[in-house]
């Protein structure tokens, strides 16, 4: 009787979390379809469109074909812009993690009253929006704008100096608009780090210094993973900044997109820098995964 | 000469407007395991604190076998400590963890692996070098720190409540190891809890704190026999403390009047001169009986019975004393045995004279 009980009872057991985990499932619907009517299906529909041959808004003169992208991968102007869309934004990447990690510490560790401004601050570049924040950077580092205004009030140059429409320009306005994406999983991580240790590891003779460095900091990098991915990608899909505050020089992939689209009017070809981009991004995630995964543990006791 | 492992001179901590600990003396012997008990807020966390280094002395100083340590940082003090909250560290396996303080203070490899070794076989843990902290059970990991604090060979181990997020069985096992590898190394240990049960079972000696203050500090068997203070009675263990008049104060007895009768306890005045004294006794000290009549050469007195703990070996009586309605604990293991207690009704309590403890007033 008792092993049948017990059998019964481990029936239930192994059927329980299975029922849990379909209804959990049922949560994630909403957004499954979301993501499947305005990521997929245009997906889809941009990879149909890049094996087009033909141009404007008929892309299919005659079937489908891989001619488009022979055509685009041949082209070192293509090539140009696919590395400087990668270097940039792996720049802005790191750059960004050792402006955002000391920012991100105070905020964690703090107990000033300024923290609470701090914190507010940090997220005015989410509050004020891309296009505010574009336009901003414009009148600071135009030829009239206020940058230069006090560059010669000061007497420091005599003449403007070329600081927009340029890779500067572009740099300034990505580490800017993406700043709170680095900062906010830094800090997160951090506050969830508990202080103890270092204590730990100066009772058993670690300098400060020497505690951060050995404790501190590997445990945060997971943090630090998770914000450089974000940054590197919102950098790499940025559209808005690198069009109104580059130049000719500093051409972004999404930028490139666009261009064959509407200036070119080749629909393929953007579709094939578009396909492009989207893989990058996945090979990028996919790495990052591959060393950094934050589902590994959530399932271990 | 001997010097103390442990010497506290005039210690205090204040922050801002309030006293945290107050011109604290101390000395500990090398080689002694001393406990810091008190409730919350007594100072005992913050002293320990001082003595690791993670909180500045406000005035005093603190040597830890003769050598001035309250101006250095905590890396420089050769103090070994173990935590509350275990505090190993989750990206390092348990060998890394054990042989932190041996890499941070320069020891080779080789040396090292050696080290750690022998201390993971000291908690009788070599079996978990390549294990995650995050893999082990409460009680293994504490039994790492205790290897991670030890290795290193500190002049001072330093506890910080290590064993409260832990259930009752691993709490004594680990207790008991603490215990035996202290006394095996010898090595001088502070103990900080608010468990009294844990320092009175562990400890050579007991610090007794309040408010900043060291209440006493004795052995655990003196604690409890002899509290020094009202404090103190009534914080360890249980225990009936009341006032008494003095009527006569001998040099070697005193007459009191005590809760309506005439004691002669065969020993002096604890503080000479006074009009008054503290009578405290514990309750396997004194009987009680369901009859009123005839009494002993002791105190004696009239009391309502409030409810009977009932322990397994033994049984507590809670009383109210009539008419002032004092608490007084008394034994009742033997009377519960062969009478019925009914909570409400009036018995007599003697405590005989020579059981009488009388505890200083507040000087």
């Amino acid at each position: 009787m008792s092993t049948a009980t017990g059998a019964s009872q481990a029936a239930v057991a192994s059927r329980r979390p299975r029922f849990r985990a379909q209804r959990h499932a049922l949560l994630g619907m909403p957004l499954a379809g979301l993501m499947l009517v305005g990521y997929v299906l245009p997906l889809v529909l941009v990879l149909g469109v890049s094996l087009g041959d033909g141009t404007g808004q008929r892309p299919f003169a005659s079937g489908l074909s891989i001619a488009k992208y022979v055509a685009q991968f041949q082209s070192p102007y293509v090539w140009r812009v696919i590395v400087f869309t990668l270097v940039v934004s792996a720049a802005i990447a790191v750059f960004n993690a050792l402006l955002a990690y000391p920012m991100a510490l105070f905020l964690a560790r703090s107990r000033s009253r300024w923290r609470g401004l701090a914190f507010l601050v940090s997220f005015t570049p989410l509050a004020v929006g891309m296009n505010m924040l574009t336009i901003g950077w414009l009148i600071m580092l135009g030829k009239t704008g206020v940058i230069n205004a006090v560059l010669q009030g000061l007497g420091i140059t005599n003449e403007p100096v070329s600081l927009v429409y340029g890779v500067t320009a572009v740099a300034i306005g990505l580490v800017h608009v993406s700043f709170t994406f680095m900062l906010l999983p830094i800090e997160s991580v951090l506050r969830g780090i508990d202080p103890l240790l270092e204590r730990a590891a100066r009772s058993l003779g670690a300098s400060p210094a020497r505690a951060f460095a050995t404790v501190t900091l590997p445990l945060s990098l997971e943090g630090v993973a998770a914000g450089m991915l974000i940054v590197f990608m919102q950098s790499c899909g940025a559209f808005v900044i690198p069009l109104f505050l580059g130049g000719t020089g500093t051409v972004m992939l999404p930028v490139a997109i666009w261009e064959q689209m509407t200036v070119a009017n080749d629909w393929p070809a953007g579709a094939v820098l578009a396909i492009t981009l989207t893989a990058l991004a996945l090979a990028v995630l996919a790495i990052q995964l591959r060393f950094f995964n934050p589902l590994r543990g959530a399932g271990q006791p | 000469m001997n010097v103390p492992g442990l010497q506290l001179a005039r210690v205090s901590k204040i922050f801002g407007s309030s006293v945290a600990v107050d011109r604290l003396d101390l000395d500990i012997a090398e080689g002694e395991f001393i406990s810091l008990l008190g409730p919350s807020g007594c100072g005992k966390t913050t002293t320990l604190m001082m003595v690791a280094g993670f909180e500045d002395v406000s005035e005093g100083s603190i040597r830890i076998r003769g050598r001035h340590v309250e101006n250095l940082a905590p890396e420089h003090r050769r103090i070994g400590m173990m935590f509350q909250a275990y505090a190993l560290f989750p990206h390092m396996n348990v060998a890394a963890n054990v042989g932190y303080g041996l890499k941070m203070r320069g020891v080779a490899k080789v040396e090292r692996e050696a080290r750690v070794k022998r201390a993971l076989a000291m908690v009788h843990m070599e079996a978990f070098a390549d294990r995650s902290p995050r893999s082990l059970s409460g009680g293994q990991q504490q039994r790492i720190a205790l290897a991670r604090a030890l290795v290193v060979e500190p002049d001072i181990l330093l506890l910080d409540e290590p064993f409260s997020a832990l259930d009752r069985e691993l709490r004594e096992e680990l207790q008991h190891e603490v215990r035996r590898l202290q006394q095996e190394l010898g090595i001088t240990t502070v103990f900080v809890t608010h468990d009294q049960e844990e320092a009175l079972l562990m400890s050579d000696r007991v610090a007794v704190m309040c408010a900043g203050r060291v209440e006493q500090c004795a052995a655990p068997a003196e604690l409890y026999a002899r509290p020094a203070t009202p404090f103190v009675a009534r914080f360890i263990g249980r225990g009936t403390l009341t006032e008494a008049a003095v009527l006569e104060a001998g040099a070697n007895h005193c007459r009191l009047s005590c809760l309506g009768r005439e004691v002669q306890v065969p020993r002096p005045l604890p503080v000479a001169a006074q009009k008054t004294a503290n009578v405290f006794f514990r309750p396997e000290d004194a009987t009680l009986r369901t009859s009123p009549e005839g009494a002993g050469a002791g105190l004696s007195f009239e009391a309502r019975l409030e409810a009977v703990y009932f322990h397994g070996a033994s049984s507590l009586a809670e009383l109210a004393i009539i008419p002032s309605g004092e608490r007084a604990f008394v034994d009742c293991t033997a009377l519960s045995r062969h009478a019925a207690l009914t909570t409400g009704e009036t018995f007599t309590v003697d405590v005989p004279a020579d059981r009488i403890h009388l505890v200083p007033l507040k000087p």
